[in-house]
């Protein structure tokens, strides 16, 4: 049987790392995502899912059972993410890569114009300021309302609400401009 | 397509792991956390901080202050004294008609009777 986060973080916050453990199985997809979306590649994104729940285990004595568990652990994603920065230059080799395997994901499936347009996407949605990609995919991906999205990001509901409308904004113009080399 | 921009977002892939990452997974993150954190000193508080700026910044114009006086001390000394003496020995010889002369064994009068 499942058992709830809360217990889970109380039994680690007095050290069992067996109870972390099953934090760590069942959020880890949920933070790989998270990570991968943010980072646009498998290694970085498993880097910092890594840092993620190490951060999180070192720092559990500061989680207050007020806010969900994952939303805890999101902002600690969501950080290790904005602050990556040294690997940033990885970023514009891991996108190209991307591109690549897509397209050639793509060819193999002519039919399939989908990989390519997810290809299209995720080297746009790397275009974005990494804030206004965490709004984004926050809000249209994970479904979080602005509020969640602002307590993750810890800023203000008009903060979040901004970064998404700048990142459409901006996500509009760059796919048009693969429509357009079509 | 433009207006279905959540949708689209919605249907990004995103690569799947094997089971076999996902059950090592947890196992590196634990090793990790098994790995002793390096000591780091504790960072001193921002009033200590200030007391040692406050304190260096003292010393330097307090050493600043002293070479200042080792160079210029001695010389203002000398002409002060040297004045000093000038205005002793007009004063002294009023009637008189007085040379002062400086050489280096220091300062002479020469006094000449007035007429």
């Amino acid at each position: 049987m499942c058992e709830p986060d809360e217990a889970l973080v109380e039994q680690s916050q007095q050290g069992d790392l067996a109870a972390f453990e099953k934090l760590i199985r069942k959020h880890q997809r949920m933070i790989h995502s998270l990570t991968f979306r943010m980072t646009g590649s498998m290694d970085d994104a498993e880097d910092l899912s890594q840092e993620t729940f190490v951060r999180a285990y070192r720092n559990i004595g500061a989680y207050r059972a007020g806010s969900r568990f994952s939303t805890w652990l999101y902002r600690i994603a969501i950080n290790a993410c904005l602050t990556w920065r040294d690997r940033e230059n990885l970023r514009v080799k891991a996108n190209r890569n991307w591109t690549e395997n897509q397209a050639i994901e793509a060819e193999g499936y002519s039919s399939d114009c989908g990989a390519q347009l997810n290809a299209n996407l995720h080297t746009a949605l790397l275009k974005l300021p990494p804030k206004q990609r965490a709004a984004v995919m926050l809000t249209m991906y994970d479904g979080m309302n602005h509020a969640e999205a602002a307590q993750v990001l810890n800023c203000s509901e008009t903060t979040v609400s901004w970064r998404v409308f700048a990142a459409k904004r901006k996500l509009k113009y760059l796919l048009s401009l693969t429509d357009e080399r079509k | 397509m433009k207006d279905d921009l959540k949708s689209l977002i919605q249907s990004l892939h995103v690569p799947e792991r094997e089971g076999e990452y996902w059950d090592s997974f947890p196992d590196q993150v634990l090793r990790q956390l098994r790995r002793p954190v390096p000591e780091r000193s504790p960072e001193p508080s921002p009033i200590a901080r200030f007391g040692w700026n406050a304190s260096l910044a003292l010393s330097c114009l307090a050493a600043s202050f002293c070479l200042w006086q080792a160079y210029t001390g001695p010389v203002s000394h000398v002409i002060s004294k040297q004045q000093r003496e000038i205005r002793h020995a007009v004063l002294h010889f009023h009637d008189n008609i007085g040379k002062v002369m400086r050489d280096e064994h220091g300062l002479h009068r020469l006094v000449e009777e007035g007429q």
